[in-house]
């Protein structure tokens, strides 16, 4: 019987691929929230983490940013 | 690709195709609707209506390698032609009858004529010299009321703009009325555009108000269509009809509001075109290197140090430039200010995008600098990336709802699915050695079917 999964294809580049699954296996939203590794660019997850990873995404991005750090 | 083929369409033929078939099927039946439409409609969809006109059918000759489907499929969603079974042409089509007849004639009888508007021939005296500047600042005034909703501004623009700004969500509250990222967006976009996005909320402001907005879009065109290469404007005036009804009469205080027409006062019985009513007679796609945006006075100043110096005092301007830009002095007549990722970001978040910014700085750029860099470089190439990798910074990852299917039963079953979602243009993703298949949100209802009507076979 064919199984039907509704969610989110995220695409992005390796690096980022990479940090997302990282965060996955870390459980740092709490709890896991990849459903299935597609490709080097591709990743299934789950719809109702996306507010949060955004949040975090964006957090993570900012730390990163020289400028910010500078200050 | 679907960024590119929305840009295909300009704002008023994308309205067009929103209406009820009836309207559009009213509108073909007045030479001077099917003209501006026509008028407006991109060259290769002209080409294919002038071909079906002269020629009766479409015969692309067998050199030209010419992709027709995306200007047959704009045709045919506005029902100007439609699959014809008897055509033995290639691309079986035909034109709608009441269209061509309409277009026939106009082609005939020229734009000024087929407008109907009755001209009044006016001596020296009465001639309108300053329609222009008075124009500009009609519509200045309801760009800086929607910048800044202060008291004061509030007076200079009518109830009904108001709440079509409001209605538009251009605006958000009631007493304390605040502009919204909608709105701002509208005050980055070009003239050409802000025109035509105005009328068209207008235009749905009135159906959802259950009005029939077929005549409206006719008197509108008409007076479009007046507004002809070489038109001067202040020079010739035209009759306000009196049978035209209470919402016509309402559209054309709305216009005058907007400042596309002139009325000195209403009982004087005549109009006066403007020079900002070619905004309305172009469509926004073909003014790329138009000429009347680049006249209008630009102020600033963008240096490759992402330094910006803004040459102005208008409230409206400065406003706009601070949603993304970080101030640091304001003088009399010039501020300045610095591009910082930080501004353009917050800018960003809000919903802009950077080429709305981008747009904005060079439409609005000064003389000296267009005349040093062009109508490109008067931005600082190396401003430009920069804003638009800070825009591509933001979006590391894309997300689109989808659906998973996975453990098929059967190669077959695998195929049969990935390649139905191939034809049908819903597949995202698909891997042959995971045998997984991802579709579009939509169209999982669509695999459902494919489904149902597989099994029964």
């Amino acid at each position: 019987m064919v199984n039907v999964k509704k969610g989110v294809i995220l695409t992005s580049d390796p690096a980022f691929r990479q940090l997302l699954i990282h965060m996955d296996e870390s459980r740092q939203l709490g709890s896991k929230f990849i459903v299935r590794e597609l490709d080097e660019t591709h990743l299934f997850i789950e719809k109702d983490v996306i507010p949060i990873l955004e949040e975090r995404v964006e957090s993570i991005m900012e730390q990163m940013n020289p400028e910010s750090n500078e200050k | 690709m679907s960024e590119g083929e929305e840009n295909e369409t300009c704002l008023f033929l994308s309205f067009l195709q929103t209406l009820e078939k009836s309207a559009r099927k009213r509108l073909f039946e007045k030479p001077s609707c099917a003209f501006f439409i026509f008028r407006m409609l991109p060259p290769m969809s002209q080409q294919i209506i002038v071909q079906l006109i002269w020629k009766g059918n479409l015969q692309p000759e067998t050199s030209e390698n010419i992709d027709w489907d995306r200007w047959i499929k704009l045709l045919s969603s506005l029902d100007i032609i439609q699959p014809d079974d008897e055509s033995t042409s290639k691309i079986p089509y035909s034109i709608d009858f009441s269209f061509r007849r309409s277009y026939l004639f106009a082609v005939m009888s020229g734009s000024c004529r087929i407008s109907g508007l009755k001209q009044q021939i006016l001596d020296e005296k009465r001639k309108q010299k300053e329609v222009g500047k008075k124009a500009s600042e009609r519509w200045d005034c309801i760009l800086r009321y929607l910048a800044l909703p202060t008291e004061q501004n509030q007076k200079s623009v009518s109830a009904t703009t108001r709440h079509l700004f409001s209605a538009a969500k251009f605006t958000s509250g009631d007493a304390n009325i605040e502009i919204t990222t909608v709105g701002f967006q509208f005050l980055l976009l070009s003239p050409v555009q802000q025109m035509w996005t105005y009328i068209i909320e207008y235009f749905k402001l009135e159906i959802a108000n259950g009005h029939d907005i077929v005549d409206l879009l006719d008197l509108l065109i008409q007076i479009v269509l007046c507004a002809n290469k070489g038109y001067e404007p202040g020079h010739e005036a035209f009759v306000l009809e009196n049978d035209w009804d209470e919402r016509q009469n309402e559209m054309i205080a709305h216009l005058r509001e907007l400042g596309v027409i002139f009325i000195r006062k209403t009982k004087d019985g005549i109009f006066f075109l403007t020079p900002l009513l070619s905004h309305l007679a172009t469509s926004e796609l073909s003014t790329a290197g138009n000429s009347i945006e680049k006249t209008s006075n630009g102020s600033v100043i963008v240096e490759t140090n992402f330094r910006l110096y803004a040459y102005t005092s208008s409230p409206l301007q400065l406003a706009i430039l601070s949603t993304f830009t970080e101030m640091t002095y304001r003088f009399n007549d010039m501020s300045v200010g610095m591009l910082t990722r930080e501004s353009v970001r917050r800018a960003l978040q809000v919903g802009i995008t950077a080429a709305q910014i981008i747009s904005f700085l060079r439409t609005n750029a000064h003389p000296q600098c267009l005349a040093t860099g062009g109508t490109l470089n008067c931005l600082p190439i190396t401003v430009a990336d920069q804003i638009r990798l800070w825009e591509d910074e933001r979006k590391r990852m894309d997300l689109k709802d989808a659906y998973m299917y996975s453990t098929f039963e059967s190669d077959d079953e695998y195929f049969g699915v990935r390649n139905f979602a191939q034809q049908e243009g819903i597949l995202l993703w698909a891997n042959n050695d995971q045998k997984l298949v991802i579709v579009t949100e939509d169209g999982h209802e669509r695999v459902k079917q494919w489904y149902k009507a597989n099994r029964k076979s």
